[in-house]
């Protein structure tokens, strides 16, 4: 049997991707992990690896075109199989997006277990969780190689049906370009400017990832009542500890930064809070059926500036670290955040968020929740105020910290505790030993 | 200018009560007009007494041709005139009921014959009545042999059949559709000598072919003569009976009986009920309508459900139409009826479920099919009943295991194949009727085992 390799969910938000980039070709030789191409998501550029060794037989999908989950993109041979019989008997190449044949489901493509398991625990999840069709209505979804999710159905409910799926096929691929051919009226008219224009509006459509974060905002306050509570932190303290150790680590060329120390807090003090730990599983509607999920694990994400959005890489495991190895590993993931190489395991399964605008000199501020994780904080600039000790003015190296919780899961009183905790760490640092 | 009725009915059979209560539950001011009793021939003389009769028929048939093995001992009577008053009782009581229909919501009746004379305006009696709309359900009436017209005693129809004052010693039944068979296995298990002459080349021809060569074998079996793919000619009357002659592929014969019953099919009652003046399109003996559209004519406000349209000539597609017709007029929102999905019941034993395409169909519209077979013979429930005939027949596509059509005969067939027709509405595949699970032990099962068998997963044959 010759492996067809689909197109996978490798980042928990993903509808649809294009192949930015074939790295193979019709008769090359693939091993298991072998990077086969690259995919764009709408979170990032990732590479797509092949689980199985086999001949490249045939190549579903040309670059650039933007296709559904579940779509074919390109055919193995194992061996002992002939490519080219192989690529005869699996379809006609007819559109870029050739319709997948039924059967058995083929060995996908990329992290498909790692996300299927986190898929629960990730940001931004769709509101809604089952999408009702009829059984008829996935199989002719799936053995046209489309997501049904992205069918509106004109059954009861919005249930979907054979016809829906059919007519959505007929009215043809929803390809990729989705700029509107209005946003570029100029191009048409190339009349003479007499004058260099000042400006003119741009209407920039929103991106895969600019969709991404809308769709999470959005979930986050229309389904979270939030509740913000914020602490100001002494950082003096930490500030002679980082200063003490980066002497120490300069040999090996490591610098810890003040957000390694909060990550590093962060990670302990949810070690004793379960409650701020945590996922809401369910939904408004029904809540008689909805449960606060305790995670066991501590997998802190830290939201990362990119070009034009923003993508939340998960340390996971963070509570287990030492501050150095908090340090190499963030550094890793940012770098692979900025050069959009994120895998699907790196941005997904966080417990708790951290947001970092300390860089930007901001006194305080308050994130938006990434659903379904129960708590995020917002951490503002380490900065010298007055402050009052022992009744006198002094000044202080102080950093205000604001804890966005939800209400649904985290009273007042457990966000207020978790951030004492939090405080205690970072003004005592060596309590972290206890 | 305002009209006397927002929707008058002309017809009280199962589309035009159907029509006529359902616009009353939407707040109209609704008349029905029906020149005979409430109900229509389903009612009155067709789907309801003809299953009296052909339960009597079975349980004749049950005692007489099982009974000893059931321990029943020395021999049983009958009376035909008690049979044919039950059946008769059965209808007259359900008439009642749509009566009271009426008087529960609110729905005017009057019984007499009504005429569409102009759009919006019907006569009745010496009345000119108005409407917003008017539904014509007149009905169908049974199609005449070519050479030999109805008299009502020798030369009958379907009426005549239920309501004999005594049991003919033969019977000549032309036309192997439901209703000529239904007639025939009721009089060939009370003893009358049957024989059932058929011009295409199978009984029962809407169905599958495997059907109708299973209940080709059974009624045979049970002593009907069948001769297909024959045509009848002369008809000659006696005191006696009718003498018809018949060519059949074996050659010319010439048949005689007490009777002959003939089901051939039916026309449209369209000449009564509209004035010739308001050029309402007919084909072949029906009204033409828009189906997409609500049921329209071509003549503005007038409408037209049930067996007048044409075939399937079925109580529950009258019925559908109906309601379908009425919301589109005045409900939320335009219904239509899905013509895709159609029951049909044969009621002899064994009787016929169907729905769907038949294999010859299906593959004549280029499926490839996968067939799923399962036998009553193999089935635990069938065999304490002692009823081992028939099988479950599903077809299925091969590529996406849509299911096509379902085709049962056995004893319940009938009951049985709504699963299936709820099966096709939903969009079931083979996979959902496999897993299922159907109650242990029943008739039903079949019905999962044959899915089984499609897939190959069958556990039980």
């Amino acid at each position: 049997m010759p492996i067809e390799v689909k197109l996978a969910k490798v980042s928990p938000t993903m509808e649809s991707g294009s192949i930015v980039k074939w790295l193979v070709k019709v008769g090359d030789k693939v091993k298991e992990g072998d990077t086969i191409a690259e995919v764009q998501t709408d979170k990032a550029v990732m590479p797509v690896e092949s689980f199985d060794e086999g001949t490249v037989a045939r190549i579903d999908v040309a670059e650039g075109v933007d296709i559904p989950l579940g779509t074919r993109i390109l055919v193995l041979a194992k061996k002992g199989e002939d490519p080219k019989q192989v690529a005869d008997s699996l379809g006609s190449g007819s559109a870029p997006v050739a319709a997948a044949t039924n059967g058995t489901p083929a060995p996908a493509a990329a992290v498909t277990g790692a996300v299927a398991t986190a898929a629960a625990v990730v940001a931004a999840a769709p509101a809604s969780g089952r999408v009702k069709s009829s059984p008829l209505a996935r199989r002719v979804a799936e053995s046209a190689g489309v997501d049904i999710a992205s069918i509106p159905g004109t059954g009861p409910s919005g249930r979907i049906v054979r016809a829906d799926v059919e007519s959505y096929l007929a009215s043809g691929p929803k390809s990729a370009p989705s700029t509107a051919p209005s946003a570029k009226p100029a191009a048409a008219k190339p009349a003479p400017k007499l004058f260099v224009p000042l400006g003119e509006d741009e209407r920039i459509p929103l991106d895969r990832m600019r969709q991404a974060i809308a769709r999470g905002m959005i979930a986050a306050k229309t389904q979270a009542p939030e509740i913000h509570v914020t602490v100001d932190i002494r950082m003096d303290e930490i500030s002679r500890v980082r200063e003490r150790l980066n002497k120490t680590l300069s040999s090996e060329g490591i610098k810890l930064s003040v957000g390694d120390f909060v990550t590093k807090a962060v990670a302990m003090s949810l070690r004793r809070h379960p409650a701020v730990n945590a996922t809401f599983q369910g939904d408004n509607a029904n809540l008689a059926q909805a449960a606060i999920v305790r995670h066991a694990a501590v997998n802190v994400g830290i939201a990362v500036a990119l070009d034009g959005g923003l993508i939340v890489p998960v340390l996971r495991n963070a509570d287990a670290y030492g501050l150095r190895d908090i340090r190499i590993e963030s550094e890793k993931l940012y770098e692979a955040a900025r050069a959009g190489r994120l895998t699907g395991d790196q941005m997904s399964g966080g417990t708790f968020t951290i947001s970092n605008l300390g860089m930007y000199g901001v006194k305080q501020f308050d994130a938006v929740l990434a659903l379904p994780q129960v708590a995020i904080l917002a951490v503002a600039a380490a900065e010298k105020r007055p402050i009052v000790v022992n009744d006198q003015i002094t000044v202080g190296t102080m950093m205000s910290v604001t804890l966005t919780a939800d209400h649904r899961a985290v009273d007042g009183a457990a966000a207020a505790d978790f951030l004492r905790t939090l405080k205690n760490f970072l003004e005592e640092p060596s309590s972290m030993l206890l | 200018m305002a009209y006397d009725y927002d929707l008058i009915v002309i017809g009280g059979g199962p589309a035009g009560y159907a029509a006529a209560i359902r616009a009353s539950q939407l707040g109209k001011k609704t008349l029905c007009v029906e020149k005979d009793k409430l109900g229509g021939i389903c009612l009155n003389w067709g789907c309801i007494p003809t299953k009296a009769l052909l339960t009597n028929a079975h349980l004749v048939e049950m005692i007489n041709g099982h009974g000893k093995a059931f321990g029943f001992e020395g021999t049983s009577k009958w009376n035909f005139s008690q049979i044919i008053a039950r059946s008769r009782n059965v209808a007259g009581n359900l008439n009642k009921g749509i009566e009271g229909l009426f008087r529960k919501y609110k729905v005017n009746h009057v019984a007499g014959v009504a005429k569409v004379v102009a759009p919006h305006k019907v006569q009745v009696g010496d009345k000119i009545l108005t409407a917003g709309a008017i539904i014509v359900a007149t009905g169908v009436r049974p199609r005449p042999l070519p050479g030999g017209e109805f008299d009502g005693k020798q030369i009958i129809s379907y009426k005549e059949a239920m309501s004999l004052p005594a049991q003919p010693k033969s019977l000549l039944i032309i036309g192997a559709g439901p209703i000529g068979l239904e007639f025939g296995y009721f009089y060939n298990a009370l003893g009358t000598k049957v024989t059932v002459v058929e011009m295409q080349d199978r009984i029962v021809p809407g169905e599958d072919e495997e059907i109708s060569a299973a209940l080709a074998a059974s009624l045979t079996k049970r002593g009907i003569t069948i001769l297909t793919s024959s045509k009848t000619g002369k008809v000659e009357k006696s005191r006696s009976g009718v003498k018809v002659e018949v060519e059949s592929p074996k050659g010319k014969q010439s048949i005689e009986a007490e009777a002959m019953l003939v089901a051939i099919g039916v026309v449209g009652n369209v000449e009564e009920v509209l004035d010739a003046k308001l050029g309402v399109v007919i084909e072949k003996n029906h009204i033409k309508v828009d189906k997409e559209k609500g049921f329209k004519t071509n003549v503005e406000g007038l409408y037209a459900v049930g067996d007048i349209i044409g075939p399937p000539w079925l109580a529950h597609v009258a019925h559908h139409e109906a309601i379908a017709c009425v919301e589109t007029l005045f409900g939320k929102h335009p219904r239509t009826v899905d013509y895709s999905i159609i029951p049909g019941c044969t009621y002899t034993v064994p009787g016929i479920g169907s729905v769907g395409l038949t294999e010859k169909q299906a593959k004549e519209k280029g499926y490839s099919v996968r067939i799923g077979k399962f036998p009553f013979i193999a089935s635990g429930r069938a065999q304490a009943a002692d009823e081992t005939e028939g099988f479950v027949k599903l077809v299925f596509d091969a590529k996406l295991g849509e299911l096509l059509g379902a085709h049962i005969i056995g004893a319940e067939a009938t009951e049985m194949i709504s699963e299936l027709v709820m099966a096709k509405k939903l969009e079931a595949t083979e996979e959902e009727i496999m897993h299922a699970m159907h109650p242990h032990p029943t008739f039903s099962e079949a019905i999962m085992e044959a899915a089984g068998q499609a897939l190959g997963e069958s556990v039980h044959i």
